[in-house]
């Protein structure tokens, strides 16, 4: 009954029932297990907010580098600006935070930190960064933080049942762009947008990542991926703006994501988590991969 | 229905940095060890393909070791079990090996032992930190995270049709439901069956144990609430 696979369907249920996402994706979660209860998922749910915000906090305080040796201190250098009144970001200070913190996840998983894979380790920090963000800046509790993460974790599950969510199954575009449109439904619910809202966020999101290779060097989930989850989590606020201007997508979601399949199933392995193309294939990518005494077999 | 969980996609909680090449690795090795059956003293582990070729980078390594330590994919020890392995007095081998190309590029080979007694899984990480046993000493089998999160049992056994027969109809005076049950010869000795139990209620120690008595039974383990 609250069973969706698609967006449309989703909308469908949404409009019939007059629930908000986060309401028909905990009922689709009450309907999967028998044994679950309302209580058990959200207390759940709220452990994995602490994961987030835990995680958030150890990267913006560690200073050490990766185990590749290729990120480290950036989440805290970062910090350090924001925290300087004499420096000037462009962006505003929500967006600012959302991207320190979103590099704050990623660096502390570089560094073998505790994190929530949400959806995949690759793409953890545009999600905790852009909710810590809107958390602390829009003064949202956390039940409307924990509705949030079911909102996202809607589009993830259609996403991961008609495309994929992993950098080795589609691309980037499966793993940053998925959180990306994860992310955008997931601050459109927040600031008060309507399912149909929640969903053209997504679409708008995920339509600007289409194409994007994985090419990480070494194979390593370090270059470019730390600075890609923060300069991805600024997206999802102009995903949002751009919805609640009142910009509707031409192209409907679900064959948004129809479309970033076909791309992930063209897409050449080289560009599929392989470190055998693009970045990874660079002269400073090979000399690094060299130096970490990984042997990337193929090329 | 499609059966992704809400927590498939907001997790798993773990150490970083690769949900298929740590968390992965971890969950193998933390099945491994509940296959066995204890916590082994000494174990070779083959790594085949991606495994082979990006572990260092991934603590790969590390994750398989600590998760054979009973470490949870979200362990902080997680970082430091070489070290507490040899505290522990388990003794690791790493070596890289093909294993053909009908296995997931994320797969690796362990053979556990502990005096006489050996046990040998091949466990594949299939990304997201989804992870799959395709093979139990000579027995192809396939057993996924999720039916090894809850309660299964393995039964390694004399290929002899009474003594399932029997296994159930004890389960199910004592109210257990079986779930899904996966049977599996070896192909090179055909006297000899492994059979898995995905039950659907957990199964007490004592009950165990009253199933471990049956004639024909060479060696029955239960895979428990393991975080997986």
């Amino acid at each position: 009954m609250y069973d969706f696979n698609t967006g449309e369907k989703l909308l469908e249920i949404c409009t019939q029932s007059n629930f908000t996402i986060a309401e028909v994706v905990i009922r689709r979660e009450l309907q999967l297990n028998e044994n679950a209860r309302r209580e058990a998922i959200m207390t759940e749910l709220a452990n994995r907010l602490e994961v987030i915000r835990s995680g958030v906090i150890e990267g913006l305080n560690r200073k050490d580098k990766s185990v590749g040796l290729m990120v480290g201190g950036l989440a805290n250098k970062l910090k350090a600006r924001l925290d300087n009144p004499d420096f000037a970001f462009f962006h505003s200070k929500v967006v600012a935070k959302a991207m320190t913190y979103a590099i704050a996840t990623n660096e502390n998983n570089a560094c073998m930190g505790r994190i929530l894979a949400f959806p995949t380790a690759g793409a953890a920090g545009v999600i905790p960064g852009i909710l810590c963000a809107v958390a602390e800046e829009f003064n949202y509790d956390d039940d409307a933080i924990l509705d949030a993460m079911l909102c996202a974790s809607a589009i993830g599950l259609i996403i991961a049942e008609n495309a994929s969510l992993s950098g080795a199954g589609g691309g980037c575009q499966a793993e940053v762009g998925s959180a990306t449109a994860m992310g955008a439904a997931a601050v459109t619910q927040l600031r008060g947008g309507t399912p149909t809202d929640c969903i053209n966020a997504a679409t708008l999101a995920l339509k600007n990542t289409l194409g994007l290779v994985c090419d990480p060097i070494g194979g390593m989930v370090e270059v470019p991926c730390v600075k890609r989850n923060g300069m991805f989590a600024t997206m999802v606020f102009s995903a949002s703006d751009l919805t609640m201007a009142g910009l509707v997508s031409f192209v409907p979601f679900d064959q948004v994501v129809d479309a970033m399949k076909r791309i992930g199933d063209m897409m050449p392995d080289a560009h599929k988590e392989t470190a055998m193309g693009g970045l990874a294939q660079t002269k400073i990518g090979r000399e690094q991969t060299k130096k970490l005494g990984i042997k990337i077999t193929g090329v | 229905m499609s059966d992704y969980s809400v927590f498939d996609i907001a997790g798993p909680i773990m150490i970083g940095p690769s949900s298929s090449h740590t968390a992965g690795a971890a969950k193998i090795g933390l099945i491994a060890r509940s296959i066995f059956g204890k916590q082994p003293e000494k174990v070779t582990l083959f790594l085949h393909g991606s495994f082979a070729q990006v572990y260092a980078g991934h603590a790969t390594d590390r994750a398989l070791i600590s998760g054979l330590l009973g470490f949870a994919p979200d362990d902080t020890r997680l970082c430091n079990a070489f070290d507490i392995a040899k505290e522990q007095g388990m003794s690791y081998e790493f070596k890289t090996k093909n294993l053909g190309k009908e296995y997931h590029a994320n797969t690796v080979q362990i053979i556990m032992h502990t005096g006489a007694e050996e046990t040998t899984i091949i466990g594949s990480s299939i990304g997201g930190g989804v992870v799959e046993i395709k093979q139990i000493d000579n027995f192809p089998v396939r057993l996924t995270s999720s039916q090894a999160r809850f309660c299964c049992m393995v039964i390694w056994h004399q290929h002899t049709a009474d003594l399932i027969d029997s296994i159930v109809e004890y389960l199910s005076k004592i109210h257990k439901k079986i779930h899904h049950q996966i049977a599996s010869r070896d192909p090179h000795n055909i006297a000899l069956s492994l059979t898995i139990m995905v039950l659907s209620q957990p199964l007490s120690e004592a009950e165990l144990k009253e199933i471990t008595k049956k004639a024909g039974i060479t060696k029955v383990v239960k895979l428990q609430d393991l975080p997986v």
